[in-house]
């Protein structure tokens, strides 16, 4: 059975995928180096990782207010 | 298609042939060109390994493809190679096909048993042609010359039909169904521009390959493991009466604004539980929902096909905009400012429009499956989608070309996000399993999948950081991995349904889950 009957589309395929095959490529040391770097890098901004204290906590529970 | 020129004493002749089949009805078409030739009664029979048929009608019945045939004109002998060249064949009741060879084209069908008296033209339309064709007759396979017709106009799929002329009486067939016409000329070049695509698709693997020179998990064996991650339940957001689909954060890492089948958007302040303002939705199968960056704004959108922007601002929630062009649900929206919004669709694109007039400025079209979320680049100059043909595409925003595209997925990818540096991606998907996606690699990097998992993830966001992944999935927990080493290393669980969403805000402080147990949930 035959792929799209539609010349037109297949043309458009092969374009998008020369363009695609052109790229350059980084080595995936390289990338895993640089993410683990960003990662560890920026791991104590990151309040999930680090955890943060109850009075720095937006999301604490409310505490009720009592005059005294 | 082979042309091959027969010498007989007598005279010469070329004959062009095509074979075609329906699966029922298997023939061989054979048309003689030569003008001398046709001028005789073209009465020869066909010596196809060992069936001998004669020819009327220049038709003749074989039984497989790819066989040597002899033709026989009286004494004369000639040999023809026939191409194995299988047509599409349509969906006629009775079973038919089209077929053409440029200078005579024919509509071959076939009539059921106990038709074969009926002697009509047939009329045919493909689309909105209509003309009537001359039908061979008195026999179970009949030919009907469309010669009238300009092929090279038609050439594609059309919906064709078929009427028995009313001469026939009260008996009134009609075949229709649908019909690809395809030039037999044409059947070379598809052939290679086929070849080509194999070739590229190889290409690209090959090079792919060749920077594969390790794992993420094994590079990453020399960080220290994250150990447990347990975060708590601060506050449960009450207010839904539905099922939650979407929500998404402000960029005050305050506000937050969530979408429910309900028909209504809610919009929270998150340190106090507080709703602040609610949106009055005309379609209440909402799909997802948008903060604007300067929070004047929120969009939402969903089966009605449409992206609504509201003020929230004023007085009481304004609509600003209804941007009504997709032909296909919408999945997801995103802000780039109060005067620019982009949106995914069921209908395969994603488009990027202008808010002050309302139209659309570029429309994003690779994807052959629903797209179904999207998410905006640390620099704004490119995005990122993902869609339920399992790939994600990287397209430039501004040339609207899709740049990269992602596979390894094996089922519909629902949730989509930028790794903080910009340089990575990740991927959540039905396959119940969440995905890295390397962008300068160009390729899958990690796999983030544990054999106790059994449900598909529908939404998934990141820390601040990038080290931890917040998937929620479908069996009611938002599971937490380390993006680095491959781990699940937590979970939250609280819900008492599917989790749909999942949010970190800008200052990273906290995760907001909302599910269909009309929950909206927030840790850390």
């Amino acid at each position: 059975m035959p792929g799209p009957a539609n010349i037109v589309a297949m043309k458009k395929v092969v374009q998008q995928l020369r363009m695609e095959a052109g790229i350059n490529r980084v080595k995936v040391s390289q990338a895993a180096a640089d993410l683990q770097q960003f990662c560890l890098q920026n791991a104590q901004q990151d309040p999930l990782l680090t955890g943060m204290s109850s009075s720095n906590n937006p999301f604490r529970p409310q505490k009720v207010c009592s005059f005294l | 298609m082979s042309e091959k020129v027969l010498k007989s004493p007598e005279f010469s002749w070329t004959a062009r042939s095509i074979e075609y089949y329906s699966t029922h009805s298997p023939h061989l078409f054979v048309h003689t060109v030569d003008q001398l030739a046709e001028r005789r009664a073209l009465n020869f029979a066909l010596d196809l390994q060992g069936v001998v048929s004669r020819v009327e009608e220049k038709m003749l019945a074989s039984s497989e493809h790819g066989l040597r045939a002899s033709l026989k004109e009286e004494a004369k002998r000639g040999e023809i190679s026939l191409l194995p060249f299988l047509f599409p064949s349509l969906c006629f009741i009775p079973s038919s096909l089209i077929s053409f060879i440029p200078s005579n084209p024919h509509l071959f069908f076939t009539v059921e048993e106990g038709q074969e008296k009926e002697r009509v033209s047939l009329q045919v339309k493909l689309d909105q042609q209509s003309a009537l064709g001359r039908a061979s007759e008195e026999s179970v396979s009949r030919l009907c010359n469309l010669g009238q017709w300009n092929l090279k106009e038609l050439i594609g799929e059309h919906r064709a039909r078929g009427d028995w002329d009313q001469v026939a009486g009260d008996k009134v067939l009609t075949l229709s169904g649908k019909v690809t016409v395809i030039m037999a000329a044409e059947k070379a070049e598809m052939d290679a521009l086929k070849k080509e695509c194999d070739g590229l698709r190889a290409q690209i693997e090959a090079a792919r390959k060749a920077v594969n020179d390790t794992t993420m998990t094994a590079a990453a064996n020399g960080v220290a493991p994250l150990g447990r991650v347990q975060l708590k339940l601060r506050k449960s957001l009450k207010g839904h009466l539905a099922k939650i689909y979407a929500m998404h954060w402000s960029e005050d890492s305050r506000q937050m604004v969530s979408a429910s089948q309900d028909g209504k958007l809610l919009v929270w302040d998150t340190f106090t539980g507080n709703k602040l303002v609610a949106v009055p939705l005309k379609s209440a199968w909402v799909m997802s929902v948008a903060f604007a960056p300067s929070a004047n704004l929120v969009a939402s959108g969903g089966l009605d096909n449409i992206c609504t922007v509201y003020n929230i601002k004023a007085a009481s929630p304004k609509t600003l905009r209804e941007l009504d062009a997709h032909t296909g649900y919408l999945s997801c929206c995103r802000f780039l400012s109060d005067s620019e919004i982009l949106t995914a669709s069921g209908d395969t694109t994603c488009v990027l429009w202008d808010l002050e007039t309302g139209k659309q400025k570029t429309v994003y079209t690779n994807h052959i499956g629903d797209c179904m979320s999207l998410a905006l680049a640390p620099d704004m100059n490119m995005f990122i989608s993902g869609a339920c043909d399992s790939l994600a595409k990287l397209w430039d925003l501004r040339e609207g070309t899709c740049k990269q595209t992602f596979s390894g997925h094996t089922s519909d990818i629902n949730a989509i996000s930028f790794f903080p540096s910009g340089n990575a991606i990740i991927t959540g998907s039905d396959d119940c399993s969440c995905k890295m996606y390397d962008l300068r690699s160009d390729q899958e990097v990690t796999d983030y999948t544990d054999a106790t998992l059994n449900a598909g993830v529908t939404s998934l966001a990141l820390s601040n950081s990038g080290r931890l992944i917040f998937a929620g999935y479908d069996d009611f927990n938002c599971h937490i991995w380390d993006s680095l080493k491959g781990e699940k290393v937590g979970v939250l669980s609280g819900h008492d349904n599917r989790v749909s969403c999942t949010g970190v805000p800008a200052d990273g402080m906290g995760v907001c889950t909302g599910s269909w147990d009309s929950f909206l949930k927030l840790w850390n």
